[in-house]
């Protein structure tokens, strides 16, 4: 049994019921949810719509704060991720890629990749002014990582090879579902979340998406957690499958395992 | 003496809490940060001048005819301005920086028909109303007489007819309001109207005591907005405890010290407001994500 | 020209004001030269840049207009009545020329042409420089969307701050060389409208690189020169000139929102 990189116990979340409810009336959305996500594996998380999925990774990136209940990131040290600041979850090794396609559309799509980095400036601007070769070494050694990543995932002659210096803004969605897949390759991450992987893609590109997420695991050592609607999908890629129901994983095992169970099979996939 | 500056405060803030309330009329149901607000409230006293004290007609007569031609460049201001951004997809920001530029336009042209100089209205001094120690001019008697009863109609107003429910509803929610086949476009010009009304009452009432400049709108604008946000954005009685908490402390100012720091206090209560309780005193918390 | 990170701040005025008048503090009052009075304004505003962009970057939109809005009319209140100090409405007269390495004392427009000049020369290198650079790439990147930016483990505040307080220390210089220039200060060009006007200068060429800022100044700067050859009178043309400003800004905003050169669009 392998380690848990991540643990999520006792997880509360609950919204007001809108601007016509008394204060007092709330809808939770998560009651008393528990996950532990197995390191270096592929986890997907399955449910109805606005079941609070999306809600989960928003407070697991920060951008939520839950209720109450606890964390916990095991990377070199056990971190409990309440405490830390968003942006700084990050530096822990967690990364995100969104539902929507959220990308930067006024930067080239190798500004887009770059991006990624956070060493070069180590947050003081003025080095672009008086260290400018350093600069310019690791903008060269990041441009190299980019194109390498790039024909290593899609091969030398892929099309966005030849798209980098055009602006984001000009791809179409699947290629900028690809930039964003892209981009978790540029950081060393040890838990990458994705929604919806494959939403709004052309499903001839859906087993090639689901290779490069089991590259992520094989060759880069990360650990995902995924959420999905393509249930063929999810039986090709991921080890575990997790489903959310009623705010609360109700069943937990391997997709064929959980996909199979007829509770499941009659209250979300509507056979 | 504290009584006396208590009362001028509370009269100032019955004033801000209207003019705060026409703009909140706009801000509350579109999110337009409507800054050429300001010079509605500039033009109006002007309007009046010209119609009183120049054409000679009554004060009654003159401000009303005032009020319907605010009424109408407001009603003119979203037509013509702000509706063909709303129709292109605008941000806000654009929005508001086009406010901006029909302000300084406002205030330009103003000062080339009228000149820079303040202008007033009556020069005679106001007979007054004496209750023991505090003395009370007939011209704040009016400001206050108007504008509690300006506040009040609309206050009624809104809970009772189908136009303050439409209101509401809009503040709430203008996707679904689209959705429920009220003609948004439409309803827009009434509330701009309205806020215009507010706006040119507000103008008159205060010059008929100190007079106007082109230079006026601004000031009173800041001072409503505070209010605004004091009270609390989106709730619709918020700005009228947010005006009368800013008269009141001004006033204390004045009385503690001298009117030239009004502002200081004034801008600091704004940014304390800001840091702490964003939402004002009666505003919700929102949601970011 | 703090377009870049799409943050409309309504204060630029202040930090030019706190610039000049520290400037004329420095130089008239402390009789420093021409390097520690710069070094002091830049100093000076840095600080208070600092404060009011831990206060008021935190805050979103509407709200952070509201913040530097109301700043600017603190500082304006502070520098008006301020007697002691500022002098409040007198105004500051006689600020002595600057003295370069204690002997060249820089006066008249000519030496003032240069002095401006140069700054302005390192202003857009500097500029230039940092647009091409990581941090131009990030502050791009968090006006495009700053959700990724945090999910990419950025410290969108601390970028904030960064640029807010790079374009105030810039505000510090141009006060420093208005006051030392004119010689005489007085709180009337520090105010709101003031700010409004830095900002449509802005707007009007458009925002997100240096040309666009550069061609507004340029319009801003033209325009009561065309005014006067076309032959209207003082009195008339300051007015006709705000007109023709505000009417540009609404043009502008309504046919090409990100300005006459600039790149992003509002």
């Amino acid at each position: 049994m392998a380690r848990n990189i991540l643990e999520i116990k006792e997880l509360y979340k609950s919204f007001s019921k809108g601007k016509y409810g008394k204060d007092d009336e709330t809808y939770n959305l998560l009651s008393n949810l528990n996950i532990s996500i197995p390191e270096n594996t592929i986890s997907a998380l399955i449910g109805g719509n606005a079941t609070g999925k999306t809600t989960l990774f928003n407070i697991l990136s920060g951008f939520l704060k839950e209720d109450s209940g606890n964390i916990y990131f095991h990377n070199s040290k056990t971190t409990n991720l309440s405490e830390i600041p968003p942006y700084k979850r990050e530096h822990l090794g967690i990364g995100r890629l969104f539902q929507d396609n959220h990308i930067f559309p006024t930067l080239t799509v190798l500004e887009n990749l770059i991006i990624a980095d956070k060493n070069v400036l180590k947050g003081n601007p003025f080095e672009a002014i008086f260290n400018v070769k350093r600069v310019k070494e690791s903008e060269k050694v990041l441009t190299q990582k980019a194109t390498e990543t790039i024909a290593h995932l899609f091969g030398k002659s892929h099309e966005l090879l030849s798209k980098l210096n055009d602006k984001a803004s000009s791809l179409s969605f699947g290629q900028k579902r690809l930039i964003g897949l892209i981009r978790l390759f540029m950081s060393d991450y040890k838990l990458v979340l994705l929604d919806e992987p494959t939403a709004g893609i052309n499903p001839a590109l859906n087993d090639f998406i689901s290779e490069i997420i089991k590259q992520m695991v094989l060759e880069n050592g990360m650990t995902v957690f995924l959420i999905e609607h393509n249930m063929n999908f999810v039986r090709k890629t991921a080890h575990n499958c997790f489903f959310l129901d009623n705010g609360k994983i109700n069943m937990q095992g391997t997709p064929s395992k959980v996909l199979g169970n007829e509770f499941v099979q009659k209250n979300y996939l509507g056979v | 003496m504290l009584t006396q500056f208590l009362i001028n405060g509370f009269i100032n803030g019955a004033i801000y809490a209207m003019v705060a309330l026409g703009f909140a009329i706009v801000y509350n149901t579109t999110r337009i940060f409507h800054i050429a607000f300001a010079i509605l409230y500039m033009i109006a006293p002007y309007l009046v001048y010209s119609f009183y004290s120049q054409a000679g007609y009554p004060l009654v007569l003159s401000s009303v005819a005032a009020i319907v031609c605010i009424v109408l460049i407001s009603v003119l201001i979203e037509l013509i301005i702000y509706r063909p951004l709303i129709k292109k997809k605008s941000s806000l920001n654009v929005i508001m920086i086009s406010s901006i530029g029909l302000m300084i336009v406002g205030i330009n042209v103003i000062a080339l028909i009228y000149g820079n100089d303040t202008k007033i209205l009556s020069s005679s001094i106001s007979n007054t109303i004496s209750l023991g120690n505090i003395i009370i001019t007939y011209k704040q008697f009016t400001q206050l007489v108007i504008s509690t009863l300006a506040i009040s109609g609309f206050m009624v107003f809104l809970k009772y007819s189908k136009f303050g429910i439409k209101t509401r509803a809009m503040r709430d929610n203008v996707t679904l309001c689209n959705v429920f086949a009220l003609n948004v476009p439409k309803f827009r010009l009434s509330l701009y109207a309205l806020s215009g009304a507010f706006a040119a009452i507000g103008g008159i009432l205060i010059s008929l005591d100190v007079g106007m400049d082109p230079y006026i709108g601004m000031p009173m604008f800041l001072n409503a907005v505070v209010a605004l946000i004091i009270g609390g954005i989106g709730k619709f009685h918020a700005p009228l405890f947010g005006g009368i908490f800013i008269g009141l402390l001004q006033s204390l100012v004045v009385w503690k010290f001298s009117a030239n720091w009004q502002d200081l206090m004034t801008f600091s209560i704004l940014i304390i407001f800001l840091i702490f309780r964003p939402q004002g005193l009666f505003g919700e918390k929102q949601r970011l994500v | 020209m703090v377009g870049l990170s799409n943050l409309l701040s309504i204060g630029q005025a202040a930090f030019y004001g706190i610039g000049a008048y520290v400037t004329a503090l420095a130089l008239k009052t402390l009789g420093l030269s021409f390097f520690p009075s710069v070094i002091l304004a830049i100093v000076i505003t840095l600080l208070f840049a600092i404060i009011v962009g831990y206060i008021s970057l935190k805050m979103e939109g509407d709200y952070f207009i509201l913040a530097t809005l109301g700043i600017q009319i603190i500082v304006f209140t502070i520098l008006n009545n301020w007697i002691a100090v500022t002098m409040g409405p007198y105004g500051i007269p006689g600020i002595p020329s600057p003295k370069l390495f204690g002997y060249i004392e820089i006066k008249g427009i000519e030496s003032f042409l240069m002095v401006s000049t140069a700054f302005s020369a390192i202003t857009i290198f500097f500029f230039h420089r940092l647009i091409k650079s990581p941090f131009g790439r990030d502050l791009k990147g968090l006006r495009d969307d700053s959700i990724s930016m945090i999910a990419l483990g950025k410290n969108i505040t601390k970028l904030k701050i960064q640029s807010f307080v790079i374009s105030s220390s810039f505000a510090a210089i141009s006060g420093f060389i208005y006051a030392s220039y004119i010689s005489y200060i007085d709180p009337t060009s520090y105010n709101l409208d003031e700010s409004i006007f830095i900002i449509s200068a802005v707007l009007i060429g458009g925002t997100g690189n240096i040309k666009g800022p550069i061609i507004g100044a340029i319009f801003v700067v033209a325009l009561p020169e065309l005014l006067r050859f076309v032959g209207l009178p003082d009195s008339i043309a300051a007015n006709m000139r705000m007109i023709i400003y505000g009417l540009t800004l609404v043009i502008i905003m309504r046919y090409r929102s990100q300005g006459l050169a600039g790149v992003y669009k509002f």
